[in-house]
């Protein structure tokens, strides 16, 4: 018996390895996903054109006051002129020059018509290195139908930020305009109060309403009423709860930013409930089988 | 678990079924307590490692797993319910005895898949938080579906196998009623657990933003359905092969000749089932392949054509090694008939055409050849070669196989009898008449389709099908009227079978668990790296497909595990066994 | 004849290797060779393995062999033989080649879910011939843009994929591997436009991973030719070769559940 059954392992095992063994055969290569989109010293031109659109459609937020089509915001100027334009707006200042410097310091020179209301793009809330203000220098270019003449340089690139659930809390933060007014471990702006620190005296619930509801309560010293209710609705849900993740780590809390979306912790109790009472229900019906099964014996008996 | 060996009475029935519901509702509070206990106490995470093993290979290992108990679970009871009719209705007793041999399989599979599928859900809930909330979230009204199903399953289940004895004779009707009913609720389970591995496929009902819109489009996603059919059929399939190899085992550790002659047909009649199940299975797999093509070219090409293309030549090495392994079962079968060797003369041809086909099929479409041979060749397409590489020749060529191997298994029902009607001579010229036509078509069909344009080609593939399916069923209709009252040149000897055809049913066996964890792979991996596919991104250090070469082990490591668990089962259902414990 | 079970077995097996070696021309690849060759040893085994009484005919002589029964001849060569043909076979497997590594490679590389082309992203899933969508009513016009693109397949692609279409231009042999064959029903006939206009617009250095190591020489078309012209182009060689574009819409159509 012992050896039947190891005679058959032996031929398992066989009949595995040499299916394996032929795995092995085929070509070998691992795939990939695409890369997330780095820019290089050596991304080519239309890629880095590419990229740039990208950071003005979504990182940046650009769009909020300039356009780049027919329809579109006109709090700042029209960006289909702003590469074409830029080597005539200062006087002895290059293309490539006025470009980066309107991005990194908008308030160096203001286009004519326009209010001084552009925040910085290598602060928040948009944040980015040097080689992302040079990708979107370069999409101007090419949207303006030039020659991308920006080149990126090795310092420029910034190492990569560490990813992570928390960090996409505070990423989560910037896209979604926070920190437009709130400052966050030092970084924001000056309209609301500072909530580094909020989470040490909320619970996370509270954040949450917090966000979605503004008026639910406002911070002493502050008015109510400035915080925008739409902005808080329009954060997905998952990137919400990141956020609150984030904001109470920061107090030395922890928050799940998945837990609180299983059904389990909700209705798991309420699950075991039901459970228990067809248990219950089974239990009696056997009882009572029990019963009527010992009966006809007795009578026999 | 016992075995109703005491005077059969509803009590015990009862007794035994709510120990299964008893063991359902303890495994899953604690699995509920153990997957919130950890969620709260690990740190918020999107992907969690196991002990320093990939999440992924973890969560792959115990998801195969507990997939390939339960296609066992949801099979058997497919054909112990048909065989259990076959004896109520001949009145022969072995048949209602193997349906109950088959259905002790069951109980203590039906553990072990609870095990797997409760282990499954913790590690889905602590290695996958963020998507597995998503996708519960999204699919809550399922899941309660689910549960409900998977009580209704232990409880029905449980009582078929404990009221077998109690509901005999004139009751045997409730019984069957009661095995339909597994059949039912086992199929809806299959179906409920398929709407979250296909919509994470091919997802619809959401919007871009991720939110559901409508629950039903969610469900009925473009390959719900084609895998639903195509896992049913193979769980069939599956069962089959799983239920001959336990017949081999016994037969092979049997101590008397009647214990082998019961153990050697049951392990027919299980690599019978297998093969039965199998045949449709292609036809299944190509609907399901357009409609993921129909659904997404990319992943289509991906599957087919990309790096996926590979695995197509493993898995035609495995079907065609099936197809061998089954010819060569009955071959070995016929020399326990008397008579049957009156068509050894078959063996020389059909071995040709297996052959021949094996090789067609396993011919690539992309050759591997070094730059010498290359440019011998004139390029990297051979222009003999490559004729057999493209889906037409392989079409034909598994149409004529499953055409041999159908041929094959009719000279084996044959074996012993000779025909008495009147028509004899006839008929059989018509059989012969109705295989050669079908052979005719394929091969037409084959080759005409070189010269018309690949979406004329596609419906071919059809015509084929229909074909062989139609010269089976004339073969058919013509044999059992044919066989009538035919004169038996003697009986079967069960039993006087060589060893190494009860190895051909663990080759069968072990073939199919690996195909089936290999086709897993593929169905699985063509998301590549997306969680949901086009929709929820893999963001983890495992979006990377890895090589054949590591998946394929890992495919084996399933494989030996599953069968180490496997025969925990014969040995925990060989121990039980009434006529064991009587000695 | 059943007495010489082994023989016909050993001689089938060599008839079908120097069949295959010598018979087929070009000659076939080493490794297409080597599953032929494994598949039939499989075939034979099985066949005779399939019967008892053939199987113990087949081992009789061996049996014979090495229980020291046979010829002392028969056992030299045996006993002999076997190792030497397992050495040899560890030669020829060891031994130094000046052949170039081998090149496995994918026949339809699987497209991007969205590329760049003409400055744009274009989402490969949606993505439909624009003439032929336009045209579709209109043969005549149709058959005027198939003419523009028989003219631009001359002026850029006939160099490589030849006159007929056949992949046999005259710069072809220049390359591996070689251009494609429109002819060939492996080739266009099994792909929809999109996935043409990818191969066209981004050419060899578009690519993805798991087409690797593959040395396409194909230019990248959107750098030289307009959106237009290459649908114009596409349109000619899916003509010119009398075949159609893989479409999934038509056929499905009347199936969706």
């Amino acid at each position: 018996m012992k050896l039947t059954f190891l005679k058959i392992f032996v031929f398992l095992i066989a009949t595995v390895s040499i299916y394996s063994y032929v795995g092995q055969l085929v070509p070998q290569f691992e795939e990939q996903p695409p890369a997330k989109k780095l820019i290089t010293v050596a991304t080519p031109p239309a890629e880095l054109a590419a990229i740039g659109e990208e950071l003005v459609r979504v990182k940046g937020g650009c769009l909020i006051c300039h356009k780049v089509t027919e329809s579109g915001n006109v709090r700042g100027p029209d960006l289909r002129q702003a590469a074409g334009l830029a080597g005539r707006r200062r006087e002895g200042m290059g293309a490539d020059a006025y470009l980066i410097e309107s991005l990194v310091t908008p308030d160096a020179y203001l286009v004519p018509g326009y209010p001084k209301m552009m925040p910085s793009a290598v602060k928040p809330p948009a944040n980015m290195n040097m080689a992302e203000v040079k990708a979107i220098i370069a999409y101007l270019q090419t949207l303006g139908g030039a020659e991308v003449s920006v080149k990126i340089l090795a310092e420029d690139i910034q190492a990569a930020k560490a990813a992570g659930p928390v960090h996409k809390g505070k990423e989560a933060m910037a896209t979604h305009g926070c920190i437009g007014c709130h400052k966050v471990e030092g970084e924001g702006g000056e309209v609301g109060p500072e909530i580094t620190k909020v989470g040490a005296g909320r619970t996370a619930e509270e954040l949450l309403k917090k966000i979605v509801e503004p008026s639910v309560w406002t911070a002493p010293g502050y008015a109510a009423g400035i915080m925008p209710a739409e902005l808080g609705k329009a954060i997905p849900p998952g990137e919400l709860h990141e956020i609150v993740a984030y904001l109470m780590g920061l107090s030395g809390k922890s928050y799940s930013p998945t837990g609180a979306e299983s059904p389990w912790s909700h209705e798991g109790v309420r699950l075991g409930l039901v459970v228990l009472v067809f248990n219950l229900i089974m239990l009696a019906a056997l009882a009572v089988a029990g019963r009527a099964d010992r009966r006809p014996k007795a009578e026999d008996a | 678990m016992a075995s109703p060996t005491d005077a059969p009475s509803a009590f015990a029935a009862l007794k035994g079924t709510y120990k299964g519901v008893l063991k359902i509702s303890l495994m899953l509070a604690a699995t509920y307590l153990v997957a919130q206990s950890l969620s709260s106490w690990l740190p918020a995470a999107d992907y969690r490692q196991f002990f320093g093993l990939s999440n992924r290979t973890t969560v792959w290992i115990v998801a195969e797993l507990h997939l390939m108990f339960a296609a066992f679970v949801l099979g058997v009871p497919i054909f112990a319910v048909i065989t259990e009719l076959v004896g109520a209705v001949t009145k022969e007793k072995r048949y209602d005895d193997l349906a109950k041999e088959f259905t002790r399989l069951l109980a203590m599979a039906y553990t072990l898949t609870a095990v797997l599928g409760c282990v499954l859900l913790v590690l889905f809930v602590v290695l996958y938080p963020k998507l597995t909330g998503y996708l519960s979230g999204l699919f809550k009204p399922t899941w309660l579906v689910y549960l409900v199903l998977i009580f209704g399953e232990v409880i029905i289940a449980y009582l078929y196998w404990y009221s077998w004895d109690l509901l005999q004779g004139p009751r045997k009707k409730w019984h069957l009623l009661l095995g339909l009913l597994v059949n039912l609720w086992g199929t809806a389970l299959l179906f409920v657990a398929d709407i979250w591995v296909t919509f994470m496929m091919s997802p619809a009902g959401i919007d871009d933003a991720g939110k559901l819109t409508s629950l039903w489009a969610a469900i009925n996603n473009p390959t719900w359905m084609p895998i639903n059919i195509h896992r049913l059929l193979a769980n069939v399939a599956f069962g089959g092969s799983i239920a001959a190899a336990y017949g081999a085992v016994r037969f092979l550790n049997a101590k008397t000749d009647e214990e082998r002659a019961r153990f050697d047909w049951m392990g027919y009649i299980g690599s019978f089932i297998a093969i039965a199940a199998f045949i449709p299975l292609p036809f299944a797999g190509y609907w399901l392949g357009r409609e993921i093509y129909q659904f997404s070219q990319q992943m289509g090409v991906s599957m087919m054509g990309g790096s996926f293309a590979w695995l197509w030549i493993l898995q035609a090495m495995l079907i065609g090694s099936l197809f061998l392994a089954s010819n060569f079962y009955l071959w070995l079968g016929m020399g326990r008939i008397p008579g049957a060797e009156r068509y050894v003369k078959f063996q020389i041809p059909m071995m040709i055409l297996l052959t021949i086909g094996f090789i067609v099929w396993a011919t690539p479409r992309s050759i591997i050849a070094s730059g010498a041979e290359m440019s011998a060749m004139g390029g990297s397409h051979h222009p003999f070669l490559g004729l057999f590489g493209v889906m037409a020749a392989k079409n034909t060529a598994v149409n004529l196989m499953i055409l041999t191997t159908f041929f094959s298994f009719m000279l084996y029902r044959r074996g012993n009898r000779v025909a008495t009607v009147s028509w004899a001579a006839a008929g059989k010229i018509a059989q012969a008449l109705a295989i050669a036509a079908a052979a005719g078509v394929v091969l037409g069909y084959g080759i005409y389709s070189y010269y018309v344009p690949s979406n004329i080609r596609i419906g071919f593939s059809v015509y084929q099908v229909s074909a062989v399916l139609a010269a089976m069923a004339v073969f058919v209709a013509i044999d059992i009227p044919l066989l009538k009252g035919a004169k038996e040149i003697g009986a079967i000897r069960w039993g006087q079978i060589p060893a190494r055809a009860q190895y051909a049913l663990f080759f069968l066996a072990i073939s199919f668990t690996w195909l089936m964890g290999l086709m897993g792979y593929i169905r699985s991996g063509i998301r590549q790296y997306w969680h949901i596919y086009g929709r929820v991104a893999d963001e983890s250090v495992n979006a990377y497909t890895m090589t054949h070469g590591h998946a394929t082990i890992i495919v084996s490591i399933i494989t030996v595990i599953f069968f180490l668990l496997v025969s925990v089962v014969f040995w925990m259902a060989s121990r039980n066994d009434p006529r064991e414990a009587a000695k | 004849m059943q007495r010489w079970t082994l023989h016909i077995a050993v001689a089938l097996w060599l008839s079908v290797l120097f069949g295959l070696k010598l018979g087929v021309r070009p000659p076939m690849p080493a490794s297409v060779l080597m599953i032929y060759m494994t598949l039939t040893t499989i075939g034979i085994l099985v066949f005779v393995a399939a019967n008892e009484e053939r199987f113990q005919a087949f081992l009789a002589p061996l049996k014979a062999v090495f229980a020291g029964r046979a010829p002392k001849a028969a056992q030299i060569a045996v006993l002999a033989g076997i190792p030497l043909l397992a050495g040899w076979g560890a030669w020829l497997r060891t031994a130094p080649s000046l052949d170039a590594p081998f090149e496995p490679r994918v026949v339809h590389p699987e497209p991007p879910t969205s590329f760049s082309s003409h400055g744009k992203r274009i989402d490969a899933a949606t993505l439909k011939n624009p003439l032929r969508a336009a045209q579709e009513k209109n043969p005549a016009e149709l058959e005027k843009l198939t003419q523009q693109g028989k003219t631009i397949y001359y002026q850029n692609c006939f160099f490589c994929h030849g006159d007929a279409l056949a992949g046999d231009g005259h710069f072809a042999n220049a390359f591996s591997p070689i251009p494609a064959n429109f002819r060939d029903v492996g080739t266009i006939s099994m792909l929809q436009e999109s996935f043409v206009y990818w191969r066209v617009a981004t050419g060899g250095p578009g690519l993805p991973k798991g087409a690797t190591p593959w040395l396409s020489a194909m230019p990248v078309w959107q750098n030289f030719l307009s959106e237009d012209e290459i649908w114009k182009a596409i349109l000619y060689i899916y003509a010119g070769s009398g075949s159609t574009p893989r479409t999934w819409d038509e056929e499905g159509g009347h199936e969706k559940h």
